[in-house]
């Protein structure tokens, strides 16, 4: 984008308003923080509503901000009908959050999981997996601040980036788990409010059958229900998003977090309000052929077609949207990535006796450590190292299959999982190298399923499921 | 993919550099050939100092008759989406009407319906497995 | 096969129309909670 659509000023003041708002709230919040269970899992007892709208606030990234407008213009309907249902990822993570918090009442990790289910092997490739995509996920957000905050505004690429990652650390560090499910409140209503508004001003402004015509006129093939990429795309979409979600640390700390008999009714809740979040954002995409403008690379094309709807006032609301967007998103990964380097690397590999009381000090160190990595990773602003998320479907899908098969089934064992995990990643990027970036997460999933089913068959361990709860 | 795309680019533009065809002299409009198999694709070109206003595309390579004209002033890269399967020349154009610069062609071919379809059947398949082992598998009480 | 414009405006108005509820549907189940002091 080559035009500032908002003055350096007004940006550096809504960073600052917000940045100091959302930092007291988290020490507000975190003031009676006493115990490790109040920090990372918000006391276990986080309400309908609160689980509700911090599920769809962490789903809503700055992807669904800008992937879903970029692939409505790749792919037409499909892609934003595709994008949307990534929603499914929450909803059929309801069911599977109540087996959780019923399998491991006093679990704190996925890690916890793989290691007492499947044993040392598993958990090893697990935590790389989920590590790596992690990593690749906070890249692409801190990337994705600076990117952002300094094309819709005058700030500069290293300001918007270190601004966004030092505000989520300090809030996140101050309140833990509160601070961060608290925050995505306010933020869901934010974003809610501004994608609406932004989505009726552009249909009032431009006219939905406007756009429509241009389309059907001047590129026909984004309105082709058999458009095959957009058909590839479609399920490999889905698979990605339950993949990033059944394995990521992210949502099974929300699971262990939820107060009793939560947990199902909030993911059901979220995934459905956040259903028509990708269409809402989305569909503007296509006003690409009634509005003449097109973007230097797919990515951009969401804030170009806004920034062209909405000129400078309306810029004020995409800021506000995007920060927010990023924030929560943001927060969650980090508090949830440094459980996983607290329980897991921490007092899994390194120091096996650390208490509760020594194990919250790390955990804060961890929140610290891993903000400042991200933050030295995102200065050299590397465009290859924010593609890596596309990257990590083939690694996510693979996972699938072995933790759901792990939950419900006694007989699933952990060789056969360890190498579902790896033959399925393995054959995920193949598919990546070979097809597209659209095939990675089905073959990875497909595949680990195949070898699932193979271990089911051939062997049949009688796992014993108080094991987890102890 | 994007990833992949961009690599090979990159790899272009150092062998043409190796080459000697810089762009020292003539502006260029890279790749000048190029094949998509999902209808986008990504077109650039460096700012020489003329004034480029429109990227026009034609579907012979005589520019006999100009299908779609993109405003592409104060830009040296556009990514455009939508094609079907064809051949399709681009040229750059400047304020006078006056094309500079070579002309590039693209050549999409859309990947065949049938795979696609066999996909889709894959993912069904995997879904509704998935499904029905989280509606209704067996939920052995600890 | 092509999506018609019915099929389009059905599909975008039905997204906006939802994503308009939701923020009001969030706000009232945090008043309930914390009616029934139960937010955390």
């Amino acid at each position: 984008m080559t035009e500032v659509t908002l003055s350096s000023q007004w940006a550096l003041l809504i960073v600052v308003l917000f940045g100091i708002a959302w930092i007291a709230f988290g020490w507000w919040l975190g003031r009676n923080n006493r115990t490790i269970d109040d920090f990372m899992l918000a006391g276990r007892n986080v309400g309908f509503a609160f689980a509700s709208a911090t599920a769809m606030a962490t789903w809503i990234t700055s992807n669904t901000t800008l992937v879903a407008p970029q692939l409505t213009y790749q792919f037409g309907v499909w892609g934003m009908i595709g994008y949307s249902l990534a929603a499914l990822g929450l909803i059929l993570f309801a069911p599977m959050a109540k087996r959780i918090k019923a399998l491991m009442p006093h679990g704190y990790t996925c890690g916890d999981f793989i290691r007492k289910r499947f044993g040392f092997i598993a958990w090893l490739i697990f935590l790389v997996i989920s590590l790596c995509y992690a990593l690749g996920w906070l890249v692409s957000l801190g990337m994705a601040g600076g990117i952002l905050l300094s094309a819709l505004s005058g700030l500069n690429y290293f300001f918007g980036m270190s601004a966004i990652l030092f505000i989520c650390v300090c809030y996140t560090l101050l309140g833990g788990l509160k601070a961060v499910i608290a925050t995505d409140f306010v933020q869901t209503i934010i974003i809610l409010i501004g994608v609406v508004l932004i989505a009726y001003i552009g249909i009032s402004e431009i006219g939905l059958e406007t756009i429509y015509d241009n389309v059907e006129e001047k590129s026909p093939q984004l309105l082709n229900l058999l458009f095959p990429a957009a058909i590839m795309f479609l399920f490999n979409n889905i698979f990605f998003g339950i993949g990033e979600i059944f394995h990521s640390n992210v949502w099974w700390s929300r699971a262990f977090a939820f107060k009793e008999n939560i947990g199902k009714k909030a993911f059901l809740m979220s995934g459905l309000l956040w259903l028509p979040i990708p269409i809402v954002t989305g569909f503007a995409a296509l006003a690409a052929f009634s509005l003449d403008v097109f973007p230097p690379s797919a990515d951009m094309i969401g804030p170009l077609i806004a920034a062209k709807i909405l000129g400078k006032v309306g810029a004020v609301f995409v800021f506000i949207v995007v920060f927010s967007a990023l924030a929560s998103s943001l927060d969650s990964l980090l508090a949830a990535t440094s459980d996983l380097l607290t329980k897991d690397i921490y007092k899994g590999l390194i120091n096996k006796s650390a208490d509760n009381a020594h194990l919250f000090k790390v955990s804060k160190i961890s929140i610290v450590a891993l903000g400042f990595f991200t933050w030295l990773l995102c200065i050299p602003k590397v465009a290859t190292l924010g593609a890596l998320l596309n990257f990590t479907g083939a690694f996510v899908a693979s996972t699938i299959f072995p933790i759901v098969f792990g939950l419900y089934y006694r007989r699933l064992d952990g060789v056969t999982a360890a190498f579902a995990m790896a033959l399925g990643t393995l054959s995920g990027l193949l598919g990546f190298g070979f097809i597209g970036f659209y095939v990675a997460a089905l073959f990875s999933c497909a595949i680990s399923l195949l070898v699932c089913l193979i271990g089911l068959m051939i062997k049949n361990q009688k796992f014993d499921w108080q094991t987890l709860s102890e | 993919m994007q990833l992949f795309f961009s690599r090979i680019c990159t790899k272009i533009v150092i062998l043409s550099l190796l080459l000697g065809i810089s762009a020292a002299t003539a502006l260029e409009l890279r790749p000048k050939q190029q094949s998509s198999s999902e209808g986008y694709y990504t077109l650039r070109w460096e700012d020489s100092g003329k004034e480029i206003t429109t990227l026009e595309m034609s579907p012979s390579s005589d520019f006999g008759t100009i299908e779609t004209q993109y405003n592409v002033v104060g830009m040296s890269q556009i990514s455009v989406t939508g094609y079907t399967n064809g051949q399709y020349y681009f040229r750059l154009v400047d304020s006078n009407g006056v094309a500079v610069g070579n002309p590039a062609s693209v050549t999409v071919e859309h990947r065949s319906l049938e795979q696609a379809l066999q996909l889709f059947g894959v993912g069904c398949l995997l879904f509704l497995i998935l499904v029905s082992i989280l509606l209704f598998g067996p939920r052995q009480k600890n | 096969m092509f999506m018609t414009y019915a099929w389009f405006e059905f599909l975008v108005y039905s997204a906006v129309s939802l994503a308009a509820i939701a923020p009001i549907i969030l706000l009232i189940l945090a008043v309930i909670d914390w009616h029934k002091e139960q937010l955390w």
